[in-house]
C-alpha cells in the first residue's frame, strides 16, 4: 500500500463527489423548498451533458482548432446547455409539479417518476440510444506528478470549477435578495407569500439554478469520461440523492459534505487495505467514546429544569453514560425511575453498543490488514456507510437544518 | 388553467383517435389465405419469435442478430411440412439485454403463439427466460448466448449455435500467457456471462502459473476509478476485460489516461468496433486484442455469401454473431422438415438430431444442446482479433 495509491484514490474520489455534488445541490435545494424528490433530476444533468456534447459535435471541433477558439466554443457550449437545461427545469416544475402543489406529496412524486421516464425515453427518441461522444479534442490531457500518482488537469479542473459554482451558489443564498426570499419561502411558505415573497417565482428560481448546475455537471462527466448514455443519469442521480440525504437533505453544505464522503467511501472502500481502513473505525470510536462520556451527559444534563437541578441528579445522569451498560441496565430494569434517567440509559446503551461494534470492526480489520474488500462490493460499501451514518444520525451528517433549510 | 371546454374537446379527440385505431387494427389481422380445391398448394405461416435486444448497451449485436434473420426468414421461407407450404413471420421483441424484462418478452413471444425462439442475445437473459419457455415448451435456439451454465441445467428445449465461455476463456488465458505475461488482472462486469467467461479466464492463467488478480466492474458504470487504482498498484502485464465493449471502452480510456502501460484483451464482448468511440478515440485501445465465441468466419463456407447478402440488405458489415443466428433459423427449419410438424414438441425433437449444412458448416447439436463441433476440437478453435485502425482484424 503505497502513498502513490492512497493519494491516487484520495483524487478519484474527491473527483467523483464534486460531481455528485453539483447534482446533489439541486435535490437537495429543491426539497428545501418543495419538500419534493425530484426524481427527474438525474435526466436534467444527463441532457445537459448531452446538449453540450452535441453542440461541440454539431460545431466541429477538432485537433486543428486554435486554443482560444477551443476555449471559445467551449464557453458556447456550456452557456447553450446551462440556458436550456434551466429553461427545462423551469417548465418541468410549471407543467408537472406547480398544478400538483396543493395534492399529497405522493401525488408529486409519482409525477416526478413519470418526468424521469419521460424525459430518459426523449432522449432515446431525439438522439438514440447508442452512446453520445465527446470530441477529443476539447478535452485537456495533461497531468501532472504528485507523490508519484498522475493527477490529471481535469481532475484539478473539476474539483475547482465545482468549489467555485459552490462559493457562488452558498453568496447568492446568503446575500441576495432572490436568496432571502428562498431561505424565507423554505422556512414557511404561506408566511412568505404573507409577507409578500412571490413564491412561486422562488420556486421556480430553486429548478433554474439546480438544473444549471446539474448542466454542468453532465458536461463535466462528459468530458471526464468521454461519453454519456441516455440511461448514465439514472445511477448519477440515484448517487447525488444518496449523498444528500447522506449529508441532511434541505442542507446546502450537507449536500456537498454528502457527496465527498460517498465519493471517498466509493473509492477508499475497494482501493485500500483493511489495515489502513480500520483507521477510520479508530477516529470514529475516538468520536464515539468523546460522545458517550462528555457530549451526550452534558446535553442531558442542560436539560434538567432548574427545580430539579442537584448534584446527586445530575451524577445519577452521568452515571448512566459514564459506567453503561451496569448502571444503565440496573436503571432500565429499576421499578421506578424518572423518564429523563430511562431515556438516558436507552441512549447510554446504545451508544456504547455502538462503540463495541466499531471497535471490533477495528480489531477485525487491523488482524486482516493486507486484505482488500473486492471491487463488487463497492456500491454495497457506500449504502453501508449511508446506512450507519443514518443510524445514529437520521437527519444526516449536518442534519436538517431546521431554521434554513435552503 | 385549460377550460373546462378545452378538457371536453380534448376528450372528444382522444375518444375519437382510440376508436379509429381501433378500427385499422381490426382490419389490418385478416390475412389467411383460404385453401383452393384439392390438389393445389396450401400454403400458411409459421411464427418464429425473435427474442434479441434492439436497444440498451447492446444494441449493435441485436441489429445484427435481427437483420440477419431477417434475411435469414425470406432465405427460408416456403418450405414444406406435411404438404402445407410454410412462409416464416418473425415476431421480434426487445428485451434491451436485461434479465429483468426478459421474462416478460419472454412470455409477450409466448402470447403470440409462436413456435420456437431464436434468442436471447446475452446468457444473463437466457437464465431468465429459460425457464418461461420451457413451461410453455417452446423450443430456444441461442445464437450468442454463451455462458457455460446454461446448456447445463438439463433444459432439453435450449440449443445454441455458438461456442462456450470455457472453450474461450481457456484460450484467451493461453493467449495472455503466450505473450509472456505474468501478472494478468481478470475483471468481469458482474452478468452471467462476463463472470463465468472471467473465470474460466482466471483458471487457465492460474493453471500457467501467472499471477492473477480480480477485479469487478458493474454493467451500466462510468467510473472505475476504484479498479483503475488497484490495476495500477498491482501493475500487470496484461489486462483482460470479459464484459462489453462499452464498459470495455470507458475502463481502458481511463487506464490510459492514469498511465497504466499493459496489453488490453478481451473477450467476445468488447468485439465491436464502437470500442474505440466510448475509448475516447481508436488510439487509446489501438493493439487491443479479443478473441470470439463463434467459429472462425474465414473458415466458414458460406460466410462470404451471407456478409454480401447482409451489407446489400442493411448497407452495413455483417455484426458479430449475424451468422449464428442465421443458421439458427435454419437449423429450426431443417428440424421442422425433419418431423414433418411445426408443434413446438417435434421441433425439439428434430433439433436434436438435425444435421444442418448453414453459413457456418454443419451443424448439429449433443445431447446437451451445445453445437457440436465438427472433427471435436477446444481452445484452437477460437478465433484472434486485434483492433487496428480502428477496426477489429482477424489474426488467427
Amino acid at each position: 500500500m503505497t502513498l502513490e495509491h492512497i493519494f491516487g484514490l484520495t483524487v478519484s474520489g474527491l473527483t467523483v463527489g464534486m460531481i455528485y455534488a453539483l447534482i446533489a445541490l439541486g435535490y437537495t435545494m429543491v426539497y428545501g423548498v418543495l419538500q419534493l424528490i425530484n426524481f427527474a433530476h438525474g435526466e436534467i444533468f444527463t441532457i445537459g451533458g448531452y446538449l453540450a456534447t452535441s453542440t461541440l459535435i454539431w460545431i466541429g471541433v477538432d485537433a486543428t482548432t486554435p486554443l482560444s477558439l477551443k476555449v471559445a466554443y467551449f464557453g458556447l457550449a456550456l452557456l447553450l446547455s446551462i440556458v436550456l437545461t434551466a429553461l427545462l427545469g423551469f417548465l418541468i416544475e410549471r407543467v408537472a409539479y406547480r398544478p400538483l402543489r396543493q395534492r399529497s406529496r405522493i401525488i408529486a412524486l409519482l409525477s416526478a417518476i413519470g418526468v424521469s421516464i419521460f424525459l430518459q425515453n426523449g432522449i432515446v427518441v431525439v438522439f438514440g440510444p447508442q452512446p453520445i461522444i465527446m470530441p477529443t479534442a476539447v478535452v485537456p490531457t495533461g497531468f501532472i506528478e504528485v507523490f508519484g500518482a498522475r493527477i490529471r488537469v481535469l481532475q484539478i479542473a473539476i474539483i475547482l470549477i465545482s468549489l467555485v459554482l459552490m462559493g457562488a451558489l452558498t453568496w447568492i443564498v446568503k446575500g441576495t435578495r432572490m436568496g432571502k426570499a428562498m431561505r424565507a419561502t423554505s422556512q414557511d411558505r404561506e408566511a412568505a407569500e404573507m409577507m409578500g415573497i412571490e413564491t412561486n417565482l422562488t420556486i421556480s428560481f430553486t429548478f433554474v439554478i439546480g438544473s444549471a448546475l446539474a448542466a454542468i455537471g453532465g458536461f463535466l462527466v462528459a468530458m471526464y469520461y468521454g461519453s454519456l448514455q441516455f440511461n448514465t443519469g439514472f445511477l448519477y442521480g440515484l448517487k447525488a440523492f444518496t449523498a444528500a440525504v447522506l449529508g441532511g437533505i434541505g442542507n446546502i453544505p450537507g449536500a456537498v459534505v454528502g457527496s465527498l464522503v460517498l465519493g471517498l467511501a466509493e473509492n477508499w472502500g475497494v482501493g485500500l487495505n483493511l489495515g489502513i481502513l480500520a483507521w477510520l473505525f479508530v477516529a470514529g470510536l475516538l468520536l464515539g467514546l468523546y460522545f458517550q462520556f462528555v457530549r451526550a451527559p452534558q446535553s442531558r444534563i442542560d436539560h434538567i429544569a432548574e427545580e430539579f437541578r442537584t448534584p446527586a441528579y445530575e451524577r445519577a445522569v452521568r452515571d448512566v453514560y459514564r459506567f453503561a451498560p451496569v448502571v444503565a441496565v440496573k436503571t432500565l430494569f429499576a421499578e421506578r425511575t424518572d423518564a429523563l434517567l430511562h431515556v438516558s440509559a436507552q441512549h447510554a446503551v446504545r451508544l456504547t453498543a455502538a462503540n463495541v461494534i466499531l471497535a471490533g470492526l477495528a480489531v477485525l480489520f487491523f488482524i486482516n490488514g493486507d486484505v482488500q474488500f473486492a471491487s463488487k462490493w463497492q456500491h454495497v460499501i457506500s449504502f453501508a456507510v449511508l446506512m450507519a451514518i443514518l443510524m445514529f444520525r437520521p437527519s444526516g451528517i449536518l442534519g436538517e437544518n431546521i431554521q434554513e433549510k435552503v | 388553467m385549460w377550460s373546462k371546454r378545452t378538457h371536453k374537446l380534448l376528450a372528444l379527440g382522444l375518444a375519437v383517435a382510440l376508436v379509429a385505431s381501433l378500427g385499422l387494427t381490426g382490419c389490418g389481422s385478416d390475412e389467411t389465405e383460404e385453401p383452393d380445391d384439392g390438389g393445389a398448394i396450401v400454403t400458411d405461416t409459421v411464427k418464429i419469435g425473435v427474442h434479441t435486444s434492439l436497444t440498451g448497451g447492446l444494441a449493435d449485436y441485436g441489429f445484427a442478430a435481427a437483420e440477419a434473420l431477417k434475411i435469414a426468414a425470406e432465405d427460408f421461407s416456403g418450405f414444406e411440412v406435411d404438404g402445407v407450404v410454410y412462409d416464416i413471420e418473425l415476431v421480434i421483441k426487445d428485451d434491451k439485454g436485461e434479465p429483468a424484462e426478459a421474462p416478460v418478452v419472454a412470455q409477450q413471444l409466448i402470447d403470440e403463439g409462436v413456435v420456437a425462439v431464436i434468442g436471447t442475445l446475452t446468457s444473463g437473459a437466457a437464465n431468465a427466460a429459460l425457464p418461461i419457455y420451457q413451461a410453455a415448451g417452446i423450443p430456444m435456439i441461442s445464437g450468442s448466448a454463451t455462458a457455460p451454465d446454461l446448456t447445463e441445467q438439463g433444459f432439453e428445449n435450449f440449443f445454441r449455435t455458438c461456442l462456450r465461455d470455457d472453450v474461450q476463456g481457456a484460450a484467451l488465458g493461453e493467449w495472455a500467457l503466450e505473450l509472456g505475461a505474468e501478472k494478468v488482472v481478470v475483471m468481469d462486469a458482474r452478468d452471467d456471462y462476463s463472470v463465468a467467461l472471467a473465470n474460466e479466464v482466471a483458471a487457465a492463467v492460474e493453471a500457467g502459473n501467472g499471477e492473477v488478480l480480480r477485479q469487478e466492474g458493474q454493467e451500466g458504470d462510468v467510473d472505475f476509478s476504484a479498479q483503475v487504482n488497484n490495476i495500477s498498484a498491482f501493475g500487470p502485464d496484461a489486462v483482460i476485460f470479459t464484459g462489453y465493449h462499452r464498459e470495455a471502452g470507458l475502463l481502458f480510456k481511463q487506464l490510459v489516461e492514469a498511465g497504466v502501460e499493459t496489453q488490453f484483451m478481451g473477450g467476445d464482448g468488447i468485439k465491436s468496433d464502437l470500442i474505440g468511440e466510448g475509448a475516447g478515440g481508436a488510439e487509446n485501445v489501438e493493439g487491443t486484442l479479443c478473441t470470439f465465441g463463434g467459429f472462425a468466419q474465414e473458415g466458414m463456407p458460406g460466410y462470404e455469401a451471407f456478409a454480401a447478402a447482409f451489407r446489400d440488405a442493411t448497407g452495413e458489415d455483417a455484426g458479430p454473431y449475424a451468422e449464428n443466428n442465421y443458421d439458427a433459423l435454419g437449423v429450426v427449419v431443417t428440424a421442422m422438415e425433419l418431423q414433418d410438424s411445426t408443434a413446438p414438441a417435434d421441433i425439439i425433437a428434430g433439433l436434436g438430431e438435425v444435421e444442418f449444412q448453414g453459413v457456418m458448416g454443419t451443424l448439429a447439436f449433443d445431447e446437451i444442446g451445445d453445437v457440436s463441433v465438427p472433427g471435436g476440437g477446444g481452445s484452437e478453435l477460437i478465433p484472434r482479433f486485434e483492433y487496428t485502425g480502428g477496426t477489429w482484424v482477424f489474426i488467427q
